[in-house]
């Protein structure tokens, strides 16, 4: 590609905060690496021969099921939805979205709780003189937990995706005497191709970065591990190793994606001329109903039931439930101001990237990128010991909380804010040129409005990713700072169902608000959540 | 009297493509201009170099007695003043019509006043308050030009500006924007690659072809006597005949017809445009081989006698049956060294 030299230079007041936010991600994967160095190669050869085979295996076994399990549900479910004439098809977009509220330690937590040894399915059956389920720890309930919390991000993908495809090539088939099945098959799935690879890649990133969800299910993944050197065994540099083993891995599945979805995007650029005719279903009606309401059923509905249930019998029970007020304060706090920081701090680089050309506008965008490769607990680890080691004023206050928050969340924020500025011509800003306006006064009046569309996508979008977050704030929080995901973590290691039912439920509510919104105005599919 | 916009030797690389190669124009003050060219002949490059959206690699660019580039020296675009209209409008989605026309001005209350005068001037009365995706096609136009003329720019550029409206719309557009820029007496360039555009609106007529100007004139200068072939395909339809010039005249199988301007003796390529040619008592004898109408004219295929197969454009109520006729050039013809 050549570059062409325009006549518009990007302004200071864009490129220092910039280079600021991206210096911000790198801090965490620099400092792991210095970390996980400083014992010597002898102990990376230790450390990775006691055990990063299995975990590498068990990881990536996990991540392909995920990812099968969720195109399996999210393909049918996103053409049902986005191209067939579907009673309700509003009501079933939504509730297709609304897993994104429960995070992956809950759905663990309710999957535990229903099918687990001393669950509600056991109970049920004991009077039939069932004494022993099928054992749910391990690898299938991992893999059922992360799918069924993971299948909206391929729906979300896939759907955006058929809803950009231009409806005169279908129908160009259809005129060339192909029949719908021939249509959907040779036509409109190889469109979506690289939207699902893109999507199944995603999915496969989170059960690899996933440590809630594993943990609750026992399951020995790179995160499991991770989290048991950091705190069993105080053996940080084994934590760090392994950490950096995980970041790469991750970052190979996230190059992978982004190259996929690099082509899916040039594909899809088509003039839409008129809404596609929606798809009769004839017969095949309730059967498709029939599959959406299942979906929801276990993904949603099932889990809600199990908290609900627990929750019942602990009240009949007397259980001592945990103070939720304080932790849904502090949680609600977290998220509010976490979505706000971490929205202005992705603001001038999402700007950055879609406004002004140049090479160095990319680089600033793609490093950006970086720690969308780096799990959360890594993170978190790696300000574990920043913390420690350079920064002890900020170590276990909600500052650091934050920064962590920033880090993890800034690429969300990104995909979400560039989505419709991309939309928009860059000669809107040339045109403010070529009418007298300087640079600020173009940045003021016209390229800052035209990203307030994705500012109010990317808000609840990071606020819902905050709220949801386990392992930062389990290993950042100040020392008796209560919030939702702690408190939840630590009820349910101890098997206290019903207490822990209380504030996983809040916490749902609470998630819920943004994924309905964001998923009524039909925004989810700009932006990964 | 310095130029209102002169170009030298202006080069801009696109990698291994030239843009533009050594282009050079003048505008005068006051003067509608068109740049009129196939598409990919770099006649936007050279709108966004002279509006300075886009650098060029080498060469002078001046408005009035302004240098706007020249060896190092560059003037950004915000500091030019100089309007352009885009191709697809580029009206700010967030601003009302209003806003959009008032977006290069202050805040006074005499701009306020402006943009009224503006919106009356292209009959936008009572639309101020809407958003663009709220108004028609041809009204968006007029928005974008009326924006641009708002802070009474020293030049403006307008880029395509008729290329996104149906052919009835088309034609209406061309009258009332002409009629706006001498309206505001702005030195205007217009880029297209429609020669109707070119001809209706513009005094003089710029034809480009592979990022060079070919040739500068009115638009009967280019009609009637272009001086190269690719300005003489551009700016019409042609068909050549070969022949000899002698002594002013070019012997073909029409005769020897009259010649435009000097040319030497010797073989040469006569342009003989469809409609250039007529029926004529004195003529030569052809056949018609067949007629079909063709918007507001008949094009007939002739054979002359020796096998000649020729174009013939006639009015729309001349139709010509098949038969034998006797045909003539009209005009004088411009001559090209034969290849």
């Amino acid at each position: 590609m050549f570059a062409p030299r325009s006549g518009l230079r990007a302004p200071a007041v864009l490129w220092i905060p910039g280079l600021l936010a991206v210096a911000l991600t790198l801090l965490p994967a620099w400092y792991l690496v210095d970390r996980s160095t400083d014992a010597g190669w002898a102990k990376w050869d230790e450390t990775l021969s006691r055990s990063a085979g299995e975990l590498l295996v068990n990881s990536l076994a996990l991540a392909a099921v995920v990812s099968m399990a969720s195109a399996t549900i999210a393909v049918p479910a996103a053409w049902l939805t986005v191209r067939c004439a579907l009673p309700g098809r509003r009501f079933w977009a939504v509730a297709l979205s609304l897993p994104l509220a429960i995070p992956s330690y809950v759905m663990g937590l309710t999957v535990v709780a229903a099918l687990g040894p001393r669950g509600i399915l056991q109970g049920w059956l004991e009077p039939f003189g069932v004494e022993r389920l099928p054992e749910i720890y391990g690898f299938w309930g991992a893999a059922l937990t992360l799918s069924a919390v993971s299948f909206p991000y391929v729906y979300l993908v896939v759907a955006a995706a058929m809803r950009a495809l231009d409806p005169s090539v279908e129908e160009a088939s259809l005129t060339l005497g192909k029949t719908r099945w021939t249509t959907f098959a040779r036509v409109t799935f190889p469109a979506l191709g690289s939207a699902l690879a893109a999507g199944l890649l995603l999915v496969a990133l989170y059960a690899l970065s996933d440590f809630g969800g594993v943990a609750m299910l026992r399951y020995d993944t790179f995160t499991r591990a991770i989290f048991i050197e950091y705190q069993s065994s105080f053996d940080r540099t084994a934590a760090a190793i392994l950490g950096v083993a995980l970041a790469g891995v991750a970052s190979v599945v996230l190059l992978a994606e982004l190259l996929v979805r690099a082509r899916s995007v040039e594909r899809m650029r088509a003039r839409r001329i008129a809404p596609p005719q929606p798809v009769a279903l004839g017969r095949w009606l309730w059967p498709s109903l029939t599959f959406l309401a299942s979906v929801v059923a276990v993904t949603l509905a099932l889990p809600v039931f199990v908290l609900v249930y627990w929750l019942v019998r602990g009240f009949r029970a007397g259980t001592e439930f945990p103070d939720v007020w304080t932790s849904f304060h502090h949680t609600l706090l977290l998220g509010c101001i976490g979505a706000v920081v971490t929205v202005v701090i992705a603001l001038p680089v999402a700007l950055l990237s879609t406004r002004y050309g140049g090479w160095a506008s990319r680089a600033l965008e793609q490093t950006a990128f970086v720690s969308h490769a780096l799990p959360g607990l890594v993170v978190a680890l790696s300000l574990v010991f920043f913390g420690i080691g350079y920064a002890g004023d900020l170590y276990q206050t909600t500052w650091m909380l934050l920064l962590a928050y920033v880090i993890l969340f800034l690429p969300n924020a990104l995909s979400a804010l560039r989505a419709p500025l991309q939309r928009q011509g860059r000669e809107l800003e040339e045109a403010a040129a070529a009418l007298g306006r300087a640079p600020l006064r173009v940045l003021a009046t016209i390229t800052v409005p035209l990203a307030r569309p994705g500012v109010y996508v990317a808000l609840p979008l990071v606020f819902l990713t905050v709220v949801k977050e386990l392992p930062a704030t389990l290993l950042l929080s100040p020392p008796g700072y209560r919030t939702l995901p702690g408190q939840i973590w630590s009820l349910s290691t101890n098997a206290s169902y019903g207490a822990a039912a209380f504030p996983a439920l809040v916490l749902v509510g609470l998630a819920a608000i943004p994924v309905a919104a964001l998923a009524w105005w039909g925004a989810l599919g700009d932006a990964d959540a | 009297m310095p130029k209102a916009i002169a170009c030298e030797g202006v080069s801009v690389r696109f990698g291994e493509v030239r843009a533009l190669d050594e282009a050079t124009l003048a505008v005068e003050p006051g003067e509608v201009m068109a740049l009129l060219g196939p598409s990919g002949c770099g006649k936007t490059t050279l709108l966004r170099t002279i509006a300075g959206l886009q650098r060029a690699d080498s060469g002078t660019i001046r408005l009035g007695a302004d240098v706007l580039q020249e060896g190092r020296l560059f003037v950004p675009p915000h500091r030019r003043a100089i309007g352009l209209v885009f191709q697809e409008y580029a009206l700010f989605p967030h601003l009302t019509v209003a806003a959009n026309i008032g977006y290069g001005l202050g805040r006074s209350e005499a701009s306020r006043g402006r943009v009224q005068t503006l919106l009356a001037m292209g009959g936008l009365q009572g639309l101020g308050h809407r958003y663009p995706h709220q108004v028609s096609g041809g009204q968006q136009q007029r928005v974008a030009v009326l924006r641009s003329l708002a802070p009474r720019p020293k030049a403006l550029l307008l880029d395509e500006p008729f290329s996104n409206l149906d052919a009835t719309l088309r034609a209406s557009m061309r009258a009332q924007v002409a009629e706006m820029l001498r309206a505001e007496g702005v030195t205007a360039l217009l880029v297209t690659h429609d020669r109707a555009d070119a001809f209706s609106v513009a005094d003089r007529v710029a034809v480009m072809s592979a990022g060079r100007v070919e040739q500068v004139g009115t638009p009967e200068d280019l009609y009637f006597r272009p001086q190269t072939m690719a300005a003489a395909a551009i700016c019409g339809d042609v068909q050549y005949l070969p022949g000899v010039v002698r002594s002013g005249r070019v012997e073909t199988q029409l005769g020897a017809l009259p010649c435009t301007g000097d040319v030497h003796d010797g073989p040469a390529s006569a342009l003989v445009r469809p409609e250039w040619l007529a029926l004529a008592p004195e003529g030569v004898a052809a056949e018609v081989l067949g007629a079909s109408l063709e918007g507001d004219a008949w094009r007939a295929l002739l054979r002359l006698d020796d096998g000649t197969t020729l174009v013939m454009s006639t009015p729309g109520g001349q139709r010509l049956d098949p038969g034998r006729v006797r045909v003539g050039v009209g005009v004088p013809v411009p001559v090209f060294p034969a290849s």
